[in-house]
């Protein structure tokens, strides 16, 4: 399995497990940036540290895993694996909502986190990209609308056809040194507040 | 007793009016003739026609003399009550049995012969507790029944009663008869079959008690995690320790393939114990054995397999939860992969059925493995039987839980050619 190697913020209320991680996730590779006794701590120490990976326990003292996952990820978006003794539907149905790419039921073996890590890895890549691609789509999407108004306002203003204002419009943004949007957006505005934003 | 008079017994009587008739003329004859002779030989006339009437009617009598299986008295007062409690008797539902002090059988009803599948007739004078309750029983009967008859009325008590159909559990309600001077002369009594209400009710109990055992399990299960858990890490973390200690990491093996049984039996038992919510929705179970077989594909692969899918169009819609029907088809499924030798043949068909107004989809599973022995066959569905070493005997277990949860059946048997059969039943709502 290879993984790059990741900075990983661990949190579980026993010490044993605390141990177990804090030597594990070495050997597999990566490094233990934050060992932390519950959920408190595990937000204090990730929002310094900023892990790429959280693996937390569910039921800890202050602060419950998935809570504290919620506050991290609110902040900086962190993907997170749970390892927990329970799997109740109310616990796994919060997870969901939150950035947890993976819920492992304890007992586990090194054998186990080792492709969960890397399934979630791949995963909260994959989210993240998509997530990007959406964020580009959206503001291509409210960029062209804006740059169809502007064509509106010139072909009103100077009495032109269609392709004729695009062209004015690039020519005015190629003569500024400026994107066509901004150039639209300069064309819009003395039009009044009722543009987009 | 009877009411009805046969045709015999009509000739019986018009014989008799024959013979009257006959008599009257003699002595109508005898008066004629009187007049007409002297006295004396009037008095011999008279007293030889006499004689001989005498004589036919007793030779007639002698004839037409009522045998014991020809009754020729007319029904009673007293006989018409007593037919009549007779049908009563009869008409009862309950067991009617009247014993007499030395506890032989004195009357019986139809409820009870039936029962018994004897007569009244044969069934009277037998020894009842001799004859009809279980030998293990008896002495505490007698006991009982002895009681009865000296001082204390026991009014009712259930017990075992041996019929040809087997052992019924008899609730009884008695009464000890006493005659005039207060001795006790017999018991009556009457009882009802209480076998069904019985295994209901021990079943309750014993459903009872293993719902609490469940979930004094499915605690342990839910809190054993944990534990395991750190046994687990310790265990791995002194792996990392031991790597140049060949003969201790050998120890640690040894250890981890314990804590692996654990852990198997661990999930298996959380499995068992959580509760199902099923999520119904429209099924065809004849996919969702297409989708288990493909993920059973590391247990066939490479082996001589077929598994024929009968019949080849879809009949098998319902609705039910599609992952609970894969856990089910894939319990079976495996069990039959384990239980045979290459080359394996699985049969499985799907058909639709109809029992009390409700219609089922029902699929039998049949392969050519090593069968099901009669205890196999009997413990099949209970938790913890197994025949396989590493098993945990909780698959089928779950399985018959899933399927019930559905309101469907299962049941095993033994194939025809050895094997063993499966046969799930689903409601189709």
């Amino acid at each position: 399995m290879t993984t790059r190697s990741l900075r990983i913020a661990v949190a579980d209320d026993e010490a044993d497990m605390r141990d177990y991680f804090a030597r594990v996730l070495p050997v597999l590779g990566h490094e233990v940036v934050a060992v932390a006794r519950n959920g408190r701590e595990l937000v204090e120490q990730s929002l310094i540290a900023r892990p790429d990976l959280l693996v937390v326990d569910v039921r800890m003292p202050v602060m419950d895993g998935l809570e504290a996952v919620r506050e991290i990820c609110a902040a900086i978006p962190t993907p997170a694996i749970v390892v927990s003794a329970y799997s109740d539907a109310e616990l796994v149905r919060r997870a969901m909502e939150e950035c947890v790419m993976a819920y492992l039921i304890k007992p586990i073996k090194q054998t186990d986190i080792e492709p969960a890590i890397a399934i979630a890895i791949s995963r909260y890549g994959e989210m993240e990209q998509l997530r990007q691609e959406t964020a580009d789509l959206r503001r291509s999407l409210e960029d062209r609308k804006i740059i169809e108004r502007a064509k509106g306002v010139l072909m009103k203003r100077m009495r032109l056809d269609e392709p004729e204002a695009l062209r004015r419009l690039q020519k005015m943004a190629s003569e500024s040194n400026r994107r066509l949007v901004e150039v639209a957006r300069g064309v819009i505005e003395p039009e009044g507040p009722s543009g987009p934003r | 007793m009877t009411t009805s008079r046969s045709a015999r017994e009509h000739l019986d009587s018009w014989l008799l009016v024959g013979l009257g008739l006959f008599g009257c003329t003699l002595i109508v004859a005898a008066a004629f003739v009187a007049p007409r002779v002297s006295t004396l030989a009037a008095t011999v006339v008279g007293s030889v026609l006499a004689v001989l009437w005498l004589l036919v009617v007793a030779v007639a009598a002698f004839l037409v003399r009522p045998s014991p299986n020809r009754k020729l008295q007319l029904p009673t007062p007293a006989a018409a009550a007593s037919d009549a409690r007779r049908r009563i008797l009869d008409t009862l539902p309950d067991l009617l049995v009247l014993l007499d002090a030395s506890g032989r059988i004195a009357e019986t009803n139809a409820a009870l012969e039936k029962l018994l599948q004897r007569s009244g007739e044969s069934l009277r004078g037998t020894h009842w507790l001799a004859e009809f309750v279980p030998e293990i029983d008896r002495a505490d009967l007698q006991r009982l029944f002895d009681q009865m008859l000296s001082h204390r009325d026991v009014t009712r008590i259930t017990s075992p009663l041996k019929t040809p159909g087997g052992t019924f559990q008899i609730e009884w309600h008695n009464q000890t008869l006493r005659n005039g001077k207060g001795r006790a002369v017999g018991v009556l009594a009457i009882g009802r079959d209480v076998t069904e209400a019985r295994r209901v009710q021990q079943q309750a109990v014993q459903s009872e008690r293993l719902a609490a055992i469940g979930q004094m399990v499915a605690g342990l299960a839910h809190e054993s995690g944990n534990a395991l858990q750190r046994s687990q890490a310790c265990l791995e973390m002194l792996e990392l320790r031991l790597r140049d200690q060949p003969e201790l990491l050998d120890l640690v093996y040894r250890i981890q393939i314990a804590q692996d049984r654990l852990n198997h039996l661990h999930e298996e038992l959380q499995g068992y114990a959580a509760p199902i919510v099923l999520e119904r929705e429209p099924v065809s179970v004849r996919q969702v054995i297409d989708t288990v077989w493909q993920q059973l594909e590391p247990m066939w692969q490479g082996r001589q397999t077929s598994l024929t899918l009968l019949p080849t169009d879809d009949n098998s819609n319902c609705r039910a939860d599609p992952r609970a029907l894969e856990s089910v088809f894939r319990n079976i499924l495996e069990n039959a992969l384990e239980a045979a030798t290459d080359p394996v043949e699985i049969e499985i068909r799907c058909a639709t059925c109809e029992e009390s107004h409700r219609r089922f989809v029902q699929v039998t599973i049949r392969d050519n493995g090593c069968g099901l022995d009669e205890e196999a066959r009997v413990r099949i569905f209970q938790p913890f039987f197994t025949t396989k070493p590493q098993g945990t005997g909780l698959g089928m277990s779950i399985t018959r839980r899933l399927v019930e949860s559905h309101g469907g059946e299962i049941s095993a048997a033994t194939a025809a050619g050895g094997g063993t059969v499966i046969t799930v039943k689903l409601p189709e709502e």
